[in-house]
């Protein structure tokens, strides 16, 4: 049951804060502002019926006369004796999609069962999300977790390593269904928007959706909506062949304590130290990771320019071919477009317990206060980087943070090394 | 609202008449700029976005199947200017936005406070908040630009005001200090 917030001095707090002068709209004004607009709509004159384009009678239509107030009320006596809809219920099968995402992102708590069927292996993973008042928590198949408050996500490996850390995507105005569905079902796409359900049934829409153009791994998009709720019941995103994804969502479960929705505390990192821009390779002795003594970085190539100047190649590495390097250095700009700058390039290399060095991770774009997850060694280079041929895959999540010193920097590296006994 | 009127409009203006767009510009006009504020924080940015949603309606109505959900469908578009607007000034605005916010704890400015407490909602409670103290929208407006039932408009209201109170409250701020405040 609702308490009232009846407080006075809330209202008047409220409207002193964010309360504006009335502006009075100017449609002369916006018109001039806004010729190509204008001309554009007024160029369709005459393509429409002739009755819509005659000058309408703008206002409320006041009954006026006895007898047309009788009239209107025997006519809604009527309607309600056959049981009619006076002004005109739902029309379900017109109800466009927004409207489900408008419902959707009213939602305080949803908890949704995620099943993968993939690929091709008869591999059945499950995972769990949960989104509560703008936090979501994902326990991803593999024994992830991902935590997301809304400004930041955090992803912790199977073991607890924090991975990844950056901005969250919500931060950026995307939906929870946008971040399910991998981006496909976003606000901003008008076709998808105004799609209606596939199939209309007694207690639930279905609305299909094809596959975005040049998709090379999503098919078809299902999703079946309660049709008094407008909620999503169910998702089902069809990836190649016969696979799938399955989202299903329950409104019911009961909340989890606001405490699940807190990440652990960070161990702190297997290696910290100070590197200078552009200068010298800094060698930093790593604890707490079996198998690794030492990793070398190097910091270098900040860019802080506009991001149609961005170089198309930032990253030049000799030992990787040019069309590699250019698809990582448009990788890095489009990145470099969405966040802004400055990056830099990081140097990451490994020496383990026996003395033996990994390949260079050289084409590392880096942002400060970021951490994205790397690999180098048995996936990054080979089991001929490692001279006695044992498996060996260093899986890595390097950071940067400023200090108070001009061209000066924190590196901290999170590490482990993967066997094959894991 | 007269709802037959509304979609006439629409359809008038979907076939190249100007003054139905007009009228529609008007009656819409301040739900808009309330709406991008909700998103942005920022007057001015807020009344261009504003016009952007009118400028990109105006060219894309031909697209609009159901003439019934107008408003909504402009309130969609004009999320979306917001965002992009946001997205573009996040280096400089938004995120001077974010650094003031941090800053009132410092500086106990209290619209700033209560400004915070506002930014820190959902939102889509932040747009019902901002829409009914910034130009004093009803709820059976907000309800009907931003296709919701008027009661659940009232209840989402009702809880984002909560919030509000709850966060004001941890933060020092109270009906008591308020009176003193307007009092100064």
């Amino acid at each position: 049951m609702e308490q009232t917030v009846n407080n006075k001095w809330l209202e008047e707090a409220l409207t002193e804060a964010i309360g504006s002068e009335e502006q009075k709209p100017d449609f002369e004004k916006w018109k001039q502002q806004h010729p190509e607009a204008v001309e554009m709509l007024t160029s369709r004159a005459g393509e429409g019926p002739l009755m819509s384009t005659r000058p309408l009678k703008i206002g409320r239509t006041i009954m006026k006369s006895r007898m047309c107030k009788l009239s209107a009320a025997a006519m809604i006596i009527i309607a309600v004796l056959f049981g009619l809809k006076f002004i005109g219920g739902p029309d379900v099968a017109n109800i466009a999609w927004a409207e489900v995402t408008n419902r959707f992102a009213q939602i305080d708590y949803v908890h949704i069962y995620i099943i993968v069927k993939s690929r091709g292996d008869d591999f059945f993973g499950h995972g769990e999300a949960w989104h509560a008042h703008g936090k979501t928590i994902v326990h991803g198949n593999d024994g992830s977790v991902t935590y997301d408050d809304g400004r930041m996500v955090q992803y912790f490996d199977k073991r607890g390593m924090l991975t990844v850390r950056r901005p969250s995507i919500f931060a950026d105005g995307q939906s929870f269904l946008e971040y399910l569905s991998g981006g496909f079902l976003s606000d901003e796409n008008w076709q998808l928007k105004e799609q209606t359900p596939t199939r209309v049934c007694e207690d639930f829409l279905i609305y299909t959706f094809d596959p975005p153009p040049g998709s090379n791994w999503l098919d078809t998009t299902s999703i079946t909506v309660g049709r008094n709720s407008l909620l999503p019941i169910q998702m089902k995103i069809y990836v190649e062949d016969e696979d799938y994804d399955l989202f299903i969502f329950d409104y019911e479960a009961p909340e989890k304590p606001s405490e699940f929705f807190i990440p652990p505390t960070v161990v702190s990192a297997n290696c910290e130290g100070e590197v200078v821009l552009d200068g010298e390779e800094v060698v930093l002795n790593i604890s707490g990771a079996p198998g690794l003594k030492e990793t070398a970085v190097r910091l270098y190539d900040r860019y802080d320019g506009p991001a149609e100047e961005f170089p198309s190649d930032y990253i030049s590495v000799e030992r990787h071919s040019p069309d590699f390097c250019k698809s990582v250095s448009e990788k890095a700009r489009r990145q470099y477009e969405k966040k802004g700058g400055p990056v830099f390039r990081l140097d990451v290399s490994f020496i383990t317990d026996e003395g033996y060095h990994s390949t260079t991770l050289d084409f590392l774009a880096v942002w400060l206060n970021e951490a994205n997850q790397c690999g180098v060694g048995a996936l990054g280079g080979g089991l001929d980087d490692w001279p006695d041929g044992k498996y060996r895959n260093i899986r890595f999540s390097p950071s940067l943070r400023p200090t108070d010193r001009e061209d000066t920097y924190i590196v901290e590296i999170r590490c482990r090394v993967e066997t094959k006994s894991d | 609202m007269n709802l037959n009127s509304e979609t006439e409009l629409v359809e008038a203006a979907q076939n190249g008449h100007l003054e139905s767009f007009g009228v529609l510009y008007e009656r819409y006009h301040s739900a808009m700029v309330a709406l991008a504020y909700s998103v942005l924080g920022d007057k001015e940015l807020a009344d261009d976005a504003a016009q952007e949603t009118f400028a990109i309606a105006c060219q894309k109505l031909d697209s609009l199947k159901h003439r019934d959900k107008f408003a909504g469908w402009l309130a969609s578009i004009c999320r979306n200017t917001a965002r992009n607007i946001l997205r573009s000034k996040r280096k400089t605005e938004a995120g001077d936005f974010q650094e003031r916010t941090e800053n009132t704890k410092m500086r106990e400015g209290r619209r700033d406070l209560i400004r915070e407490a506002v930014w820190k909602l959902r939102p889509a409670d932040r747009e019902l908040i901002v829409m009914r103290y910034y130009d004093g929208f009803s709820q059976a407006q907000i309800s009907s630009v931003l296709d919701i039932s008027p009661s659940a408009v009232n209840g989402r209201l009702v809880r984002a005001k909560r919030k509000i109170a709850k966060y004001l409250k941890r933060n020092g701020f109270t009906e008591v200090n308020h009176g003193t405040d307007s009092k100064q």
